[in-house]
């Protein structure tokens, strides 16, 4: 009895409480924003465009698989991208249903993970996924791969390697754009290559590589993304609602170009 | 969806403190990401895929925060908002970049608020939060978001 009197003030007090509204203001003037902007940029999972692209069309996700692994990297910051960029292949395998393929790109993942160092956080992960393969749960293993990249992020952040977990999300974009600007430039219509309208996200990541430590800063694959960047964040800037054709096929190419450099035994030269 | 009572909602906070020891205030944040994913979860059987990543931070009642994120014309997005504080009303709007709201369904609870999009546009958007109390004059939020 002591324990309802303790608890019924309460329950009383939440149910009486009327909703005080939305107090929030019906058009926002942007001159002079009502409230501090918070930092943390997240950028987008690849699913969040493929869905849609699903939606429009027939794509051919099996055609955007990867056909070989990953290799091998001297440093960690390529390791990095190329783990990025194994992930986004992750949720490629589920668009295309391909069983198979998730399992080799899981298995590359965790490789790739104990080489950067940070096996005991992404094993877990990795075991989900294959488990979820078998039984084609194809939702799970879209959040799993969600879920690794969270735990990757975190596990770098705490092990000071924040650096290091921003490249990972360059490289999962860039692989994710890649295969986005490949399919819409197969069957191209304006609502698709809408999708590809993401300034805000690339000058996020051009602005991320500018505060990133020198030493990574500096490295060769670092210094071609960078300047990569800048011409993808151009095209997308100045296409604003319409992205051509001939626009999306210059992302993909560039998209293209800069995944080689990446994955090259030594950075490639930047094609013109 | 049937909320806890008031008193295990409480001793869950209660617990967390106790078991984060010296991270105290970080279970007192996770609380309000509970509250988050307890809107979300009227949603997800509807078929929505929830984020890993969600923004979250404590502000003065009343006062407003800004994030801009980017979504993607042809999706459907919720984002939910929850705050632990005692009393707290959150409350969010979404707009597009001329200014104008774009959310077209919306609900708010003790502890939690939603708002449903379908963007016009594939681009940058501005989602301004905040959370009301007479009680506390200091608020956690946690702001999450799912997508199909």
């Amino acid at each position: 009895m002591a324990a309802i009197a303790w608890v019924s003030p309460l329950v009383a007090q939440e149910s009486s409480q009327q909703a005080p509204g939305n107090s929030l203001p019906k058009q926002l003037d942007l001159s002079s924003l009502p409230g501090a902007l918070v930092e943390d940029i997240f950028v987008p999972v690849p699913s969040e465009i493929f869905g849609v692209l699903d939606k429009l069309g027939d794509p051919d996700w099996r055609g955007e698989l990867p056909e070989e692994g990953y290799g091998t990297y001297p440093d960690r910051t390529r390791l990095a991208l190329v783990f990025g960029l194994a992930v986004a292949d992750g949720f490629l395998a589920v668009e295309a249903e391909d069983r198979e393929a998730i399992k080799r790109i899981g298995r590359e993942i965790l490789r790739l993970a104990t080489a950067i160092g940070i096996q005991s956080a992404v094993t877990p992960h990795v075991q989900s996924i294959l488990e979820a393969s078998n039984r084609a749960d194809w939702g799970a293993i879209l959040q799993e791969l969600d879920r690794t990249q969270a735990t990757v992020r975190e596990t770098m952040e705490e092990m000071r390697d924040d650096d290091l977990a921003r490249c990972v999300s360059i490289g999962g974009w860039l692989r994710g754009t890649q295969v986005a600007s490949s399919l819409i430039s197969d069957s191209y219509s304006q609502d698709k290559a809408e999708l590809l309208s993401q300034p805000d996200i690339v000058r996020h990541f051009s602005g991320t590589i500018l505060h990133m430590d020198p030493s990574i800063q500096e490295n060769e694959t670092m210094v071609v993304l960078s300047v990569g960047l800048g011409k993808i964040g151009k095209i997308m800037a100045a296409s604003g609602d319409v992205i051509g054709a001939d626009d999306v096929a210059e992302i993909h190419e560039l998209c293209s170009n800069l995944l080689d450099s990446v994955r090259s035994a030594k950075p490639g030269k930047e094609k013109p | 969806m049937k909320r806890p009572p008031v008193h295990r909602r409480l001793a869950s906070v209660l617990l967390a403190l106790m078991i984060a020891g010296g991270g105290g205030a970080l279970a007192i944040l996770d609380e309000a990401h509970s509250f988050a994913m307890e809107a979300a979860a009227r949603h997800v059987p509807k078929g929505f895929t929830v984020r890993e990543d969600y923004w979250n931070g404590e502000l003065k009642a009343g006062e407003k925060k800004i994030i801009r994120h980017q979504l993607f014309k042809g999706n459907e997005y919720w984002f939910w908002l929850g705050s632990s504080a005692d009393g707290a009303w959150p409350s969010l709007s979404i707009y597009d970049l001329d200014g104008r709201p774009v959310e077209v369904e919306r609900f708010q609870e003790l502890h939690m608020a939603a708002a449903r999009v379908l963007p016009p546009r594939t681009g940058s958007y501005l989602i301004m939060l905040t959370v009301d109390s007479k009680e506390s004059e200091i608020v956690d939020w946690a702001l999450a978001y799912g997508f199909r």
